[in-house]
């Protein structure tokens, strides 16, 4: 094992996807790593089409050349082969470090040197950034983002990790010299595996974390994150499609991984998140006692607020003396309406 | 998709990169001049680069002389100090149109990267088009400015990997060098629109630039607001100019505003500026995106 390297994994499997590939590729080397060594795991290749793909990885304005390593999968039949390519990637890799990506996302500059420096300034066996999620579309032939926006930012910690995922395959960086177990993916199953793979490692040691943004998760219209996170309108035959029962077994498959992992810790710990649990049930009282006396107080200051906002509107004050600040005032108001519109009891 | 090279005719294309450096490290000029290489073996025999160096700041000839770039040429100018970015470039357009009789002009800011194909893009746009001022997308965080998807038409263009043709040249010539640094770009780009030129971003051409994550120190924000002032001042906004004044003093970055620069302004406002000119968006200067 390389002390020093940087092993990134990318999972790859058809060749139409080049352009796609050459930008994460490209996103990659302006990582400008020193010792770092790219692993790309196709599935059933052929030779010609493994070089293909071996002169795009080498084809970059590279500032210290990578190891390239085109490895297959070697798949018997059709089935999905995500998890097998990541123990395909894992089994090549030789630097201590280890990275995952797929191949339609992005790191962002300097991804790998905070990870790599959390890793080295921690005891953590994981060290993980931001992520942020752009919705794409594809008009012509030209792809183009509709938005982007902050979105796997609300986890903290390995006991959020527990609850959903927040930590996106791209944005993680592992220390194989500090895990006590082999870096296994379990390939049972065909979605979730890499949040399954977090779950295992979470319990194994601790985690770090920046909050800077250190990659970009991509996805199309379609996906139902872009509803979720944008608001934006999803196929209505998704929820009887194929993808759909699949996805709901793999979610089936991770409660029964969640009720058979056994978190270890000591008394001292033990004692520190009981704590740490007596206060937040104090907070969240707090928080209520607050939130119910600022739905009084605002209902009372809204109408005054709004009143002024229109008449400087009317009066056309202030559109000249600072451009924008009239939008802005409603802009609040309109926010502190949503906020703290009386909710049913 | 795999497109074949554009036709250029039997003259051989001659593109002017122009590069002005600040105090670069060595090692982002160098994997620049690389990401160069790169794109001249993509374009062939039939396009000739010529990179054009200025160094603003401290002297980089020796990188140049040392590293031998065979795909392409570098012409490395005697510095004349800390003239500002417009200035900088300005000078190098005018020996690349003026002397060299180059069909193009490519603004490279000195600490990008050009993917393999990025200039091969361009030339394929400017093919499709009409001479237009034509803009790299900054990778990987593009701009949030909003543009046309569809005829990739963008109210202005970042001047970090910007092609200017000669014929947009000739006819409105370079940056305004009054601005020493920001807003040059923007001010190009509605002068453009105004003079009937489209201002297109090429969608699928990527410069790799970092633009997230950057600390702006005081002094960086000063010269913003400063050249936000200018930009306001030249195309006749008066809210927006008061705007950045009263930003200037509020957020100390000087004391008072008569200890900021004097405007000097003689341009006559064209009569199509109210359909081209945007500061509603604040930095933006356009719809945005995303925040």
């Amino acid at each position: 094992m390389n002390g020093n390297r940087i092993s990134v994994v990318i999972r790859f499997h058809s060749l139409a996807a080049l352009e796609q590939l050459e930008q994460c590729l490209f996103s990659v080397c302006l990582q400008n790593t020193e010792d770092i060594e790219i692993i790309v795991v196709v599935k059933n290749f052929d030779q010609a089409q493994k070089s293909i793909v071996e002169e795009v990885c080498l084809g970059q304005p590279w500032l210290f050349a990578p190891i390239v390593k085109i490895v297959d999968c070697n798949a018997t039949d059709d089935h999905d082969t995500r998890a097998e390519a990541l123990n395909v990637g894992i089994t090549s890799a030789s630097g201590r470090y280890i990275a995952f990506l797929d191949y339609d996302d992005v790191l962002y500059h300097q991804c790998y040197e905070t990870l790599k420096k959390l890793l080295q300034e921690s005891k953590a066996i994981l060290s993980f950034g931001r992520t942020r999620l752009a919705v794409m579309e594809t008009i012509g032939d030209k792809p183009y983002v509709i938005s982007k926006k902050k979105w796997f930012f609300w986890g903290d910690s390995r006991r959020d990790l527990w609850k959903g995922n927040f930590i996106v395959i791209h944005s993680y960086m592992i220390d194989k010299e500090r895990l006590p177990i082999p870096l296994l993916v379990d390939t049972t199953f065909t979605r979730l595996e890499d949040y399954a793979l977090l779950l295992r490692l979470s319990v194994e040691g601790d985690f770090a974390k920046t909050e800077d943004a250190v990659c970009e998760y991509r996805i199309p219209l379609g996906h139902e994150l872009a509803e979720e996170a944008f608001g934006f309108d999803r196929s209505s035959d998704y929820e009887q499609s194929h993808e759909s029962v699949i996805w709901n077994m793999n979610t089936d498959k991770l409660a029964t991984l969640r009720e058979s992992l056994r978190v270890n810790m000591s008394l001292e710990q033990f004692s520190e998140l009981m704590d740490e649990l007596a206060d937040l049930k104090k907070e969240r009282k707090w928080l209520k006692e607050q939130l119910e006396h600022s739905e009084q107080v605002w209902s009372k200051h809204l109408e005054e607020a709004e009143l002024l906002s229109f008449r400087l509107l009317r009066s056309g004050h202030a559109a000249v003396s600072k451009p924008g600040l009239l939008k802005e005032t409603v802009k609040t108001v309109r926010t502190f309406r949503k906020l703290f519109k009386p909710r049913n009891k | 998709m795999q497109r074949s090279q554009p036709d250029y005719g039997a003259e051989t294309l001659q593109i002017a990169l122009g590069i002005v450096t600040y105090n670069n490290q060595h090692y982002q000029l160098e994997q620049l001049l690389s990401s160069i290489a790169l794109c001249a073996r993509e374009l062939g025999d039939k396009v000739a680069l010529k990179c054009l160096v200025v160094d603003n700041g401290a002297d980089s000839s020796d990188l140049f002389e040392h590293k031998k770039y065979p795909d392409f040429s570098i012409q490395h100018l005697t510095s004349q100090g800390n003239v500002g970015f417009g200035a900088g470039m300005n000078r190098l357009m005018d020996v690349a149109f003026r002397e060299l009789n180059c069909h193009h002009f490519i603004c490279v800011n000195p600490d990008g990267v050009f993917h393999r194909k990025a200039i091969l893009r361009m030339l394929h746009m400017q093919n499709s088009f009409a001479s237009c001022l034509l803009e790299a997308k900054q990778f990987p965080e593009e701009h949030p400015k909003q543009y046309d998807p569809e005829n990739f038409d963008s109210p202005w263009l970042s001047g970090a990997c910007l092609m200017i043709p000669a014929e947009i040249y000739k006819s409105i010539g370079g940056f305004d060098d009054r601005f020493f640094m920001y807003m040059e770009d923007v001010d190009l780009s509605w002068r453009a629109r105004c003079a009937g030129f489209k201002t297109k971003i090429c969608t699928d051409a990527y410069f790799g630039h970092q633009v997230l994550g950057r600390d702006f120190s005081a002094r960086t924000e000063k010269t913003i607001f400063i050249s936000a002032r200018a930009l306001a001042a030249k195309w006749h906004e008066e809210p927006f100019r008061l705007w950045c004044e009263e930003q200037l003093t509020e957020r100390k970055l000087v004391e008072k505003v008569e200890a900021i620069p004097a405007l000097l302004n003689n341009f006559e406002l064209p009569s199509n500026a109210k359909s081209v000119v945007d500061f509603e968006h604040y930095f933006t200067f356009s719809q945005a995106r995303w925040e």
